[in-house]
């Protein structure tokens, strides 16, 4: 039987060889870092999709419901939304809400940027409080019996601006639309006063509108871009970065301020 | 005896062309995904608006008829002598995401305006009894209804 040479690669054929493996393993190495580059990049849309869609939802259910009282509630009722522009110098605005949610219960409901503890990055504050002018206490604690450690709800992560607009039934801007100070419990130091005509227009607010700006968690822009909010009455330039942004509005007919 | 030959060159190269024709295919999937990524956005943007238009109807149901409203990609503001009037140059606005968000692109201020291709429409019908507001997208392909009863 004729046994075949076992002959060894040639110069030539561990060359060929090399070059072709170089090629593929820079070809991989090229599309593993594009795909995971991509794959980041959907998962920040996704979360800004998913953060406008579900914050803005909430917003505008607080929305219907500011104002509602319920028939058997019997203290005093009137306080219903209000908003305070350049809320605690974030140059956002504040939105405060008011409705019952049963005879003997009231909540206070407050949006506003806060600062993470770390950073200058904003997040969108859902501050919740029952009974506000009657024993309030503060939603979402570690202990609710001693309200010990209350945090208000981060419902939407890396928020640039915030803006809400009310807006009478003509169509007209209302403002100042807010109570007096001296009322505010647990006011923050930099909530402004306000004039008996700010209080006063509570009751003339027909419609809510709301500009939600929100930025991407990671920089996926491949090159830096220059960002103009100019949400409502707000006018400012961002410094440039590589930060994908986009702006959600919502208007909602307030049916139960309308009604009152 | 079977010869204990490796490869030959042409086998590699195939080998590497099949190879090359996954990333390919992976490639377009992620494509894709970064599409449908972003018509989901817009999708929830058309929620958020189609939700405005009937709001400002129930906002005004004694007046509702004056809300019937028909415009494809370009709009031009309407008077300002009522609330309809006035609802109607919001949507307007809205619409094309005018004064919200701007990018500077070789020293320009651009607005980032929604896609607005030929077949796209926005609706507004109402009779005695409800209001209906369709808004066409991706050339009058995807579309968004919604209603209300109105008295």
């Amino acid at each position: 039987m004729k046994i075949k040479k076992n002959s060894a690669f040639t110069l030539i054929e561990t060359m060929v060889a090399l070059v072709i493996s170089t090629i593929a393993v820079a070809a991989m190495y090229n599309a593993y870092l594009f795909f995971n580059k991509s794959y980041q990049g959907l998962l920040d849309k996704a979360s800004i999709s998913n953060a406008g869609r579900t914050s803005l939802s909430v917003i505008a259910k607080d929305l219907r419901n500011a104002g509602y009282k319920d028939m058997n509630y019997s203290r005093a009722f009137d306080r219903w939304i209000e908003q305070t522009n350049n809320y605690n110098s974030t140059q956002a605005d504040s939105l405060v809400i008011w409705y019952n949610t049963s005879p003997t219960e009231r909540l206070r409901i407050r949006y506003y940027l806060k600062k993470y503890p770390t950073g200058k990055e904003m997040f969108l504050a859902r501050e919740v409080v029952e009974n506000p002018t009657n024993s309030p206490k503060l939603r979402h604690c570690q202990r609710y019996k001693t309200q010990k450690n209350c945090e208000p709800q981060n419902i939407v992560p890396f928020v640039t601006d915030f803006q809400v607009v009310f807006k009478d039934a003509n169509g007209n801007e209302l403002r100042p639309v807010c109570a007096d100070k001296k009322t505010v419990s647990n006011a923050a130091p930099s909530t402004p006063g306000c004039s008996t005509a700010g209080k006063a227009n509570q009751s003339k607010v027909h419609t809510a509108e709301v500009y939600l700006t929100v930025r991407s968690p990671n920089p996926i822009n491949k090159t830096q871009k220059k960002y103009r909010i100019a949400n409502a009455d707000s006018d400012r330039t961002l410094p440039p970065d590589n930060y994908h942004r986009e702006t959600f509005y919502i208007s909602v007919y307030l049916r139960n301020i309308v009604k009152i | 005896m079977k010869s204990n030959k490796g490869l030959t060159i042409i086998e590699s190269l195939v080998c590497l062309v099949i190879i090359g024709i996954g990333f390919i295919a992976v490639n377009q999937l992620i494509t894709f995904a970064i599409v449908s990524m972003d018509r989901s956005l817009e999708r929830t943007k058309v929620n958020f608006l189609s939700e405005m238009v009937i709001e400002d109807m129930i906002g005004d149901v004694n007046n509702a008829s004056s809300y019937v409203f028909n415009e494809q990609c370009s709009h031009s503001a309407g008077g300002t002598s009522n609330l309809s009037d006035k609802q109607k140059n919001k949507w307007r606005e809205k619409f094309q995401a005018k004064n919200q968000i701007r990018v500077l692109e070789n020293n320009v201020w651009k607005e980032k305006r929604p896609r607005c291709l030929p077949g796209d429409r926005k609706r507004s019908y109402v009779d005695a009894t409800t209001g209906r507001f369709i808004f066409k997208t991706s050339k009058g392909t995807r579309i968004k209804y919604l209603g209300v009863g109105i008295k």
